[in-house]
């Protein structure tokens, strides 16, 4: 009997929703960005490195310098070209590979405008008396300590720079997960995408349906009806979940087609969108609308957003940053991102399954404060 | 009448005070600065991770001058350290252990820095020489500062559209028919908030995290012209709405041109730029990281903010009917 009525709670909740503009807005947001990620955002972003010299010596062995350069690389080619830097212009040789441009600036003003407009680094070239080059690099002043070593002992006595490059090829890695695959850039953006759309949006939304409500006093309207809070707490949070999945649906099918395992994604999508519900539902009782409450849902959004830099990051990561559920909520997508065979099973169940567990004390804390302030 | 609209204002301060509102717009950009000036420097630092066997401590002093060192007594912990979920490469006499699944540029500066390693590099036989500009401030604070900026903005702006939809809900805007105020005298006063404080809290940001050289007439004028954008939404998501559940779908959709115009101006090529050009929090972007990194002249500025004016002015227009049947 209660679980009819909370079905039909459900239906009607969700039927009401379906005809309103927010749910238009839903989903034209989500085929939105369905259309950025397919035709706008590159598959993988250009890392393409961008380098300044000035070659700081007499032109024949400047000459000699840069031919040198071109030959070093079968793919290199080598132009003339203009670099604008703010009003002035300079005239530059460009030699560029697959992987870098290598600019030879013509002057030291050149280098400095490089330095002080651009904000790149420039280095400078010249020949020590015991014909050796000597290299200056011109700094920002911000570049860490550890960055600056690693220019030094790129130029150590001990290193060779022109067989450095066969050196580092040559260096054996050892493999541990072998089937372990990268995402694209554009697969690593949507475990972004699905935890703060798909799931912690959701704080937001049901905050303001549940606003909505209390403004036209339905919230109270359940004192004197058979049906209890819960049922209206959990219909309207399916709401949100049910929205939740269609919106990520949309943007993510198209994208990984059926490289990944869909039952996996919904183990997770679902019980976190429910999470955040029911963490926006304990916000919304204990405010009369949405303006006083909005400091705490804006903060808890923010707070919930933090991990998704240690992920764009992968090398900063603090040990704080797991004390946040999200943490594994963008880690468990990514885990589903992988592709069929490839996820880490068991921690995609151990994140679903934490999830589940925090929705009870939430849902049961939400229960219990709506009931109270019915009561008031 | 202006004289009106600040009473309005000052009036709306007073309440927003006592809710704690306006004191959350304020406390954001605290909030944000302590974080950022926490954040920053650690991820300035940020190099690769690598973990070695103990005994050998020499491997473990050099490595420690150019990356964050993990240190495990066998064989069996290094690998157990390079299976968990972070990109850390382990480092053996054999040669480099990864997991499959780092950056390859990460795998590659592993193995740069095992090369300087296995030849014996030193800091001290360097032949090159470091000299700078003394710009301590590092990039990704910038952005960071720039990022917040816009987003108090934006947050100012979702105040003054929850404020009027509020409004309207409580028939407020109906009772002004018999006040000396006009009704749109009252939402500019209502919006006034929303505008003021975030720029307040700004600037306040600016200070706490060490910006509080940057030319402030250039800034004021940016930070302006932004709130004009929030100011500009807010009224419009306000008068066109009827109920919170579609205004907050509304700036559900505001933060994707905000955090678009941010990555893209970030990511994409020269040649995808012209694609965000529509954008005013794009301009926004560009004349915040100008002036904040000091290379903006007024003129650069000056253009962005006329650039972001005639934008508001267009959708203005564009959404003017909208503006007045909300007004009636």
């Amino acid at each position: 009997m209660g679980l009819k009525k909370l079905w039909h709670s459900y239906i009607k909740d969700l039927r009401l929703s379906s005809k309103s503009w927010y749910f238009a807005i839903e989903l034209g947001m989500a085929v939105f960005i369905l259309l950025l990620l397919l035709f706008v955002m590159p598959e993988n972003f250009n890392t393409h490195a961008k380098e300044y010299f000035y070659l700081n010596m007499p032109d024949a062995a400047k000459e000699q310098m840069i031919e040198k350069s071109v030959e070093a690389n079968a793919n290199a080619t080598l132009k003339q070209d203009t670099l604008s830097i703010k009003k002035a212009q300079f005239s530059v040789k460009v030699v560029s590979t697959p992987d870098k441009t290598h600019y030879y600036l013509p002057t030291a003003e050149a280098l400095k405008a490089v330095v002080e407009d651009l904000s790149k680094t420039g280095i400078e070239v010249t020949l020590a008396d015991d014909m050796t080059l000597r290299y200056t690099y011109h700094l920002q002043g911000y570049e860490s300590k550890r960055l600056k070593n690693l220019l030094y002992m790129l130029h150590s006595e001990a290193v060779d720079t022109a067989t450095l490059k066969a050196a580092i090829d040559q260096q054996e890695v050892l493999v541990l997960s072998p089937k372990g695959s990268r995402l694209s850039d554009r697969e690593n953006f949507l475990p972004v995408f699905l935890t703060l759309n798909g799931s912690f949006m959701s704080l937001f939304i049901i905050a303001a349906y549940v606003f909505l409500d209390k403004q036209e006093g339905i919230i109270k309207a359940y004192a004197v009806t058979a049906s209890p809070v819960s049922n209206y707490l959990i219909s309207k949070s399916a709401v949100v979940v049910t929205t939740s999945l269609v919106t990520s649906a949309i943007t993510l099918v198209p994208i990984v087609l059926f490289k990944v395992n869909y039952g996996l994604l919904v183990l997770l999508l679902v019980p976190s969108a429910f999470f955040a519900a029911f963490l926006g539902l304990i916000v919304t009782s204990f405010y009369r609308n949405i303006s006083q409450s909005f400091g705490v849902l804006f903060g808890l959004i923010v707070l919930m957003m933090l991990p998704s830099i240690s992920y764009m990051l992968p090398s900063w990561e603090p040990q704080w940053m797991r004390l946040i559920p999200t943490y594994y909520l963008i880690q468990a997508f990514k885990e589903v991102m992988m592709g069929f065979g490839n996820e880490d099973m068991r921690y995609i169940l151990f994140t679903a399954v934490g999830f589940t567990i925090g929705c009870v004390p939430l849902f049961a804390f939400a229960n219990w404060r709506f009931k109270r302030t019915l009561n008031l | 009448m202006i004289k009106k609209i600040i009473a309005v204002f000052l009036r709306d301060l007073k309440v927003s005070l006592r809710d704690f509102i306006a004191l959350y717009i304020i406390l954001f950009p605290i909030l944000f600065a302590v974080a950022i000036n926490l954040f920053a420097p650690s991820i300035n630092d940020t190099t690769v991770s690598v973990v070695l066997l103990s005994p050998e401590s020499e491997q473990v002093t050099f490595f420690e001058q150019l990356a964050t060192v993990a240190v495990v007594d066998t064989i069996s912990d290094l690998n157990y350290r390079v299976l968990k979920r972070d990109h850390t490469i382990g480092i053996t006499k054999e040669g480099l252990v990864a997991q499959g699944d780092e950056p390859a540029f990460l795998v590659d500066y592993a193995k740069l820095l095992n090369v300087f390693y296995l030849n014996g590099a030193t800091i001290e036989s360097t032949k090159a020489e470091l000299t700078d500009i003394g710009r301590a401030i590092p990039p990704i604070k910038t952005m960071f500062v720039n990022g917040a900026t816009m987003l108090i903005a934006v947050l100012g702006g979702m105040l003054i559209a929850l404020n009027i939809v509020e409004e309207k809900a409580d028939n407020t805007i109906s009772a002004m028919h018999v006040t000396p105020i006009s009704r749109l005298g009252y939402i500019a006063g209502k919006s006034l908030i929303g505008m003021v404080v975030p720029i307040i809290g700004s600037i306040l940001m600016f200070y706490l995290t060490g910006f509080g050289h940057v030319d402030l007439f250039k800034m004021l004028l940016m930070l302006i012209t932004t709130a004009l954008i929030s100011l500009l939404v807010g009224f419009v998501e306000g008068l066109a709405n009827d109920d919170i559940m579609n205004a907050a779908g509304n700036m559900k959709l505001l933060f994707l041109p905000l955090l678009g115009a941010m990555a893209g101006a970030e990511l994409l090529a020269d040649k995808w730029q012209p694609l965000l050009y529509w954008i005013p929090f794009y301009w926004s972007y560009k004349g915040n990281q100008a002036i904040l990194t000091g290379t903006g002249s007024w003129g650069d500025v000056l253009l962005y903010a006329s650039i972001i004016f005639v934008i508001s002015a267009l959708v203005f227009v564009v959404l003017a009917p909208k503006v007045r049947k909300g007004l009636e």
